[in-house]
């Protein structure tokens, strides 16, 4: 009976054994969680810790974005000016530049801090060489209901130089914990109104805006062009006219229609276009003009490019800085392949000064006067790059011509 | 023909005639006791040799019985007993010693031939339990005895619903294996599992259960692909008294996934022979518990044909989607989003070009609900059952018998559904003659408020934020106030912000998932609540079923005019299933779907020799929309020696399609399944609007494909076994080897056909919709196995026993999922006691049990199980005073949880105290 005991014993013992093991549920490759970045030098000690950088870590300070800016669970590219570049851009002086930090409010320096600043890595051999230039999403959130509409920055990059919008980067590829940092040679200071705003603004502008409204007659909605013009999303490039461009096509075009009326009466016609120009921008407003003529100028001078929409395949959504435009003629098109495809549209060349432009010319298809050869017809940019929230303006010395 | 029938009416006459010859003269009484421990011995067999009268004792072994005349010799018998002869030369008392037997193999079945024999004697594989068995069982519910057996496996969906079945293909819902309840097919008809320990006996009045393994489709009809499981109840002429069991226990004692939760089952059954023709019974059982949960929350992967547990969490994985998690299923690629931010925002556009965002599938899912948080963890098992029994003649016995059943649980089919207020009644009308039974009975299904757990917490999620609005035809309307579109948005400012893809998803769902409502909140709960309500027809979760099923069914054994040539027996049934779910489930929204079947079977035995015996047997069925199958049996029982046999048998069977397969419509997660009828080619216009195989048309390439007219699925089994008593009949050694091949396999196709009719569109996934359709898999398919039993029967009321089995799938095709889901070894030990200690009053079982780890595939879910361990152990002490019994048992004892199919509960230690009076 022992003995019979002792084996039950056993054979129970043996199952308590085995029934002691039952595996969870089923192993599976471990779960890997990504590691943030590690090291303090984050942006922000890596800028604080740079004496050449102190004016931009003020500002960066100021904003109250340092934390931000330090967080290892963030990665960022920076745009950083650094004290040269901030002293040029704030009177020349670091007293001046100083004084000018010490003036901006905390919003103002974080205005300039989210504007140079862009999501993710951009080290200097991912900046595109690309045309139309590349917009990057900066930290300004420009519609709060969907935060990715933002105001863009644009670097770009050619054989010699990079740059963000047309400032030139003086630096690359500085390497912190969560991002890395360019620098520039003077503040990319962020737009804060609309093409239509400041071309509003331009003393020098109003027949172009007097033509906008002409052109715009007839028309609603965004196929207005002063809609576009204050479209905040939109990123367009406006050849802007002078006033003195205007008067000049104006005078040429009334002392020509006056001399051919009057059988060659010279005084006559010289009074007519010079009474046209007395009238000033209303003139565009004038029956002696035509809305779809005016339109047809207007739309000659927004620069375009095509795109996969099957309804309006040219659009205004490019940005051309002056750094953006090749030192070879180089066509680019315009809203006027809107309707009509198969125009050339203008064609651009930069003159290059080291990394800067010295002269920005755009050639039009159209002549003044009519019937010289295509794209002899040549304005030259007398302001350049003029920057808005939604694009970029030249003003220009000449009224191009279509056709 | 006319002279058959004339002997029929014949036959029918004469037995229904003995009550003319039911007339009696001298009483004798007496009663029959165990001999070792004094106690009244209950439903022993009491008869007179040499004739047909008997009787048998009572609850406390008292016995009365006529006989015409003095002396008689009256014969004593029972399973576990000596056979006993006592001649009683007067009128008066008689006290009978009644000798407990140490031999086994005694046992009778009936099943494996329809007609009584011994168990050492069948000609196929059969397994027995016994009344006595379940009260020796280390098992809280008398289900969990079967689970022991050679050979079978067991899904386990919760606290009360297991399912078994032998030789592979398991599943929560198995439609190969059939459960009959005192002859009655137990499936629900419209949900088509069955309900075995749901609705069905209570545990006090099983008489016993027995298990064919194998093909058994030529006795029992279509289904028995796998095995048939015969449960039957203790008749009330037999089993007298009143007993009751009460068992109070105790669940999750580790508070792993819930606080310590009590378990009560209390069983109740009065038993009462009114006189020599009338009896009756009254059976009651209620489980009370919490139950057990499915808590696999690792991550799923539903892509592809087959889908897969993989890596990942909530946190890491995006498009996570817990196996127990539940409206995670709901997934959407946010490319489609960004894509159309890109159109229209060029500094976005590069951005997202920069950042490969459009590069790589974007799919995320919507946050879910874990099963714990959403199913009420109350189970409640409520079984009603009574019989009355009325005997004719003395051969031929009327039944009139009622099963009812109620219960919440939770069930795994294509999706987890819970099963609330399940309603379920069987009621059958009988005639039992000693050659012949007729039996008519209907099953009445309801129900009740189950859902769909799954599809309700996914509407759930789209009641309380929508998922993508859309418009009337489908197609999609982005609104800001959209989860995914608050998500996508999020996600790109988040990239923009300068995030990692994993903070930046983290905090997108944040943001998106901004006012969801709490688990257990008052919000969640009556939105909910509400949505499980609703109809699934009409955009809730509700399963409105109430199919019915009406059978007619009869037998006769024609051995009395036969046995010169053999022993012959006839059989035929007739079923009508009337599907009704209101279009929840099937497509019959507009009314009733009805389903006939009819079958008939013959089987001839002879004796060849006196050590050769031979049995063919054949049937014939038909279901109204599939041709007729004739499914033929032959055995061989070949005697070594006195109890050892040699059996040799060539099985078949088949399964039509079941009634969902034929005619569900049911939307489950994106996928609608539906039904082979015919119907549903014209209803979805498949001539018009054809369907392209799914991983076609995800390759972008799409090909056709046409579903062809389902067939029936069929085996065919070859076995070979042996049965045989040593060393003084003290062990019992049972050894069979099988090989079946399957054909025309039922399973399903994912297709895709266009929203729009237009081909074009399927290119477009919003203009498309996936369709799930029955289909026969070409293929063919082999199984074999082996299982080897040995019961031993030790000195001093000490038995031992293992068992060993294996089931092998092979020629398996690549890419072929075959849902086999049975472990290669699987083994059961047990060692006991039925009597030892002071008055030989103590006993005790203690059983192991373990299953090798295997990959399983479901509908539900497909992942590899491990290896499961269970330990199972009772003590007990019988108080002979008072007739009862105090038990202290443990399902698990070791609190080892261990899940069997993928997405199902996972089971812990449940430890009860049990009190049974007048048990026997």
């Amino acid at each position: 009976m022992k003995k019979l005991n002792n084996k039950l014993l056993v054979a129970f013992s043996v199952m308590v054994f085995l029934s002691s093991c039952n595996k969870e549920l089923g192993t599976l490759p471990a779960i890997v969680v990504p590691a943030y970045p590690a090291g303090t030098n984050t942006l922000a000690a890596t800028i604080a810790g740079t004496v050449t950088d102190s004016l931009y870590n003020r500002i960066i300070i100021k904003s109250g974005l340092a934390a931000t800016l330090g967080d290892n669970a963030r990665t960022f590219t920076m745009f950083v000016p650094d004290n040269n570049a901030l002293i040029l851009s704030f009177g020349g002086s670091l007293p001046a530049a100083n004084g000018a930090i010490a003036s901006f409010s905390a919003a103002t320096c974080a205005g300039i801090v989210q504007y140079n600043t862009v999501g993710g890595k951009v080290p200097a051999s991912a900046i595109p060489t690309t045309f139309p230039n590349y917009p990057f999403p900066s930290q300004i959130i420009l519609d709060p209901t969907q935060p990715f509409v933002r105001m863009t920055t644009f670097p770009t990059k050619n054989a010699v130089y990079a740059y963000v919008n047309n400032i030139p980067i003086t630096a690359v590829d500085q390497a912190a914990s969560n991002g890395i940092i360019h620098h520039t040679g003077a503040l990319v200071a962020p737009p804060s109104a609309t093409l239509k705003t400041v071309i509003a603004a331009e003393p020098t502008l109003s027949y172009f805006r007097a033509a906008v409204a002409r052109a715009d007659s007839g028309s609603v909605g965004l196929s207005k062009f002063d809609s576009l013009l204050n479209y905040g999303v939109t990123n367009m490039t406006v050849l802007a006219p002078n006033d003195a461009a205007f008067q000049t096509l104006v005078f040429g075009l009334v002392y020509s229609s006056a001399l051919a009326a009057s059988g060659g009466n010279i005084p006559f016609a010289t009074a007519q276009a010079n009474g046209a120009v007395a009238a000033g921008p209303a003139f565009l407003s004038t029956n002696n003009v035509t809305t779809l003529q005016i339109k047809g100028i207007v739309a000659y001078h927004l620069l375009a490019s095509l795109t996969t929409s099957t309804t309006t395949p040219y659009q205004p959504n490019i940005r051309v800085f002056s750094t953006n435009v090749p030192a070879t003629p180089t066509f680019i098109k315009t809203l006027v392949n809107g309707s009509i495809a198969i125009h050339p549209g203008v064609l651009a060349q930069a003159t290059y000064a080291g990394p800067f432009v010295s002269s920005l010319k755009f050639s039009s298809f159209g002549t003044f006067p009519p019937g010289g050869a295509p794209f002899s017809y040549t304005a030259t940019a007398l302001t350049l790059d003029k920057h808005a929230v939604n694009g970029v303006y030249h003003i220009i010395d000449k009224v191009l011509l279509p056709q | 023909m006319r002279k058959i029938a004339s002997h029929l009416v014949t036959l029918l006459l004469a037995n229904f005639l003995t009550i003319a010859v039911f007339a009696q003269t001298v009483t004798i009484s007496g009663n029959v006791r165990n001999s070792a421990s004094k106690e009244g011995a209950g439903a022993v067999s009491v008869t007179i040799k040499g004739g047909t009268t008997g009787t048998f004792t009572d609850d406390k072994g008292n016995f009365k019985i006529a006989v015409k005349s003095l002396p008689v010799t009256l014969l004593i018998s029972s399973v576990g007993y000596e056979l006993q002869e006592i001649t009683v030369s007067s009128a008066g008392f008689t006290q009978v010693e009644f000798k407990p037997s140490a031999a086994l193999g005694q046992e009778v079945v009936v099943s494996a031939t329809r007609v009584p024999q011994k168990i050492m004697e069948s000609p196929v594989s059969i397994e027995r339990v016994s009344a006595a068995n379940i009260r020796n069982a280390p098992a809280a519910s008398f289900y969990d005895v079967v689970l022991g057996l050679k050979g079978v496996d067991v899904t386990t969906s919760s606290l009360t619903f297991k399912t078994p079945t032998t030789r592979g293909f398991n599943s929560s819902g198995n439609a190969r294996f059939n459960q009959l309840v005192d002859g009655m097919d137990n499936q629900a008809p419209g949900l088509n599992f069955s309900v075995g320990a749901i609705i069905g006996l209570s545990e006090l009045d099983v008489d016993n259960i027995e298990l064919l393994s194998g093909a058994s489709s030529a006795l029992y009809g279509p289904g028995g692909m796998n095995g048939t499981l015969l449960m039957t109840s203790k008749n009330p002429f037999k089993y007298q008294g009143l007993s009751f069991l009460v068992k109070t226990g105790m669940m999750n004692t580790d508070g792993r996934q819930r606080p310590k939760s009590p378990y009560h089952n209390w069983n109740l059954r009065w038993g009462k022979k009114v006189s020599e023709k009338f009896a009756f019974k009254i059976n009651a059982e209620l489980i009370q518990a919490k139950d057990w949960i499915g808590t696999d929350n690792r991550n799923y992967s539903r892509l592809g044909s087959t889908g897969s547990v993989i890596a990942g969490n909530r946190l890491t994985d995006p498009n996570y989607d817990g196996v127990n998690v539940y409206g995670d299923e709901t997934t959407v690629d946010i490319r489609a989003f960004f894509g159309s931010i890109a159109a229209n925002l060029p500094g976005a556009a590069n951005f997202i070009a920069a950042n490969g965002l459009l590069a790589n599938p974007q799919n995320v899912s919507r946050t879910g609900y874990t099963e714990k948080e959403l199913i009420n963890p109350n189970t409640v098992n409520f079984k009603l059952a009574g019989s009355l029994h009325y005997k004719l003649s003395e051969n031929t016995e009327a039944v009139l018998a009622g099963y009812w059943g109620t219960g919440n649980t939770i069930y795994t089919g294509s999706d987890r559904y819970s099963l609330k207020d399940f309603k379920m009644g069987q009621y059958k009308l009988e005639l039992n003659n000693k050659n012949w039974s007729l039996r008519a009975y209907t099953t009445q299904e309801n129900a009740g408020e189950s859902y769909n757990t799954t599809a309700t917490t996914r509407i759930f999620n789209e009641s309380w934020k929508k998922s993508v609005t859309t418009d009337a035809a489908g197609n999609p309307t982005p609104l800001p106030t959209d989860w995914y579109i608050q998500y996508a948005f999020s996600y790109l400012s988040n990239r923009m912000n300068g995030m990692t893809e994993y903070d930046a998803h983290q905090a997108s769902r944040t943001l998106a998932d901004v006012g969801r409502p709490a688990a257990g909140s008052p919000a969640l709960v009556a939105a909910y609540n509400a949505i499980r309500k609703t109809p699934i027809s009409k955009g809730g979760g509700l399963l409105l079923d109430k199919s019915d099923l009406y059978s007619v069914e009869g037998n006769y054994n024609l051995t009395s005019v036969t046995k010169e040539f053999a022993d012959i027996l006839v059989g035929a049934n007739y079923k009508r299933y009337v599907l009704n779910s209101q279009g929840t489930l099937f497509a019959d929204s507009t009314g009733t779907i009805g389903i006939s079947e009819y079958g008939a079977y013959v089987q001839a035995t002879r004796a060849i020799t006196s050590y050769l015996k031979l049995t063919a047997s054949g049937r014939y069925d038909k279901n109204q929309n599939f041709d007729g199958r004739f499914t033929p049996r032959v055995t061989a029982l070949i005697k070594v020696a006195e109890n050892n046999n040699i059996r040799l048998s060539y099985q078949t069977a088949y399964r039509f399609p079941t009634n969902q397969q034929q005619w569900i419509n049911l939307q489950v997660g994106s996928t609608r399944l539906i039904g082979s009828n015919p119907s549903f080619a014209t209803a979805y216009n498949f001539a018009g609007n054809p369907l392209y195989t799914a991983e076609s048309v995800v390759a972008g390439s799409p090909v056709g494909f046409t579903p062809a007219a389902v067939k029936p699925e069929s085996v065919n089994s070859f076995e070979a076994g042996y049965k045989g008593l040593m060393l003084e009949n003290k062990l019992l050694v049972d050894v069979y080897g099988y090989f079946g091949q399957y054909q025309n396999f039922l399973g399903r196709r994912n297709t895709i056909q266009t929203t729009t009719g237009i081909a074009a569109d399927i290119s477009n996934p919003s203009k498309r919709r996936n369709i799930s359709v029955p289909i026969n898999t070409s293929d063919k398919v082999k199984t074999y196995g082996f299982g080897l039993s040995a019961d031993y029967r030790l000195p001093l009321n000490f038995t031992i026993g293992a068992n060993l089995a294996s089931d092998i799938l092979t020629d398996v095709p690549a890419n072929f999922v075959a849902y086999f889901n049975a472990p290669k070894y699987k083994t059961n030990l047990n060692v006991g006691n039925v009597g030892f200690g002071p008055d030989k009053r103590l006993g005790f079982n203690v059983a192991y049990r373990w299953q090798q780890a295997y990959y399983y595939q479901g509908d539900f879910a497909n992942g590899q199980l491990p290896d499961v361990h269970t330990l199972d152990a009772q003590i007990n002490v019988k108080l002979p005073k008072t007739k009862s019994i105090l038990k202290l048992g443990a399902n698990n004892l070791l609190n080892q949880y261990y899940y069997n199919a993928i997405g199902n509960s996972q089971i812990g230690g449940l430890y009860y105290v049990s009190f049974g009076y007048n048990v026997y």
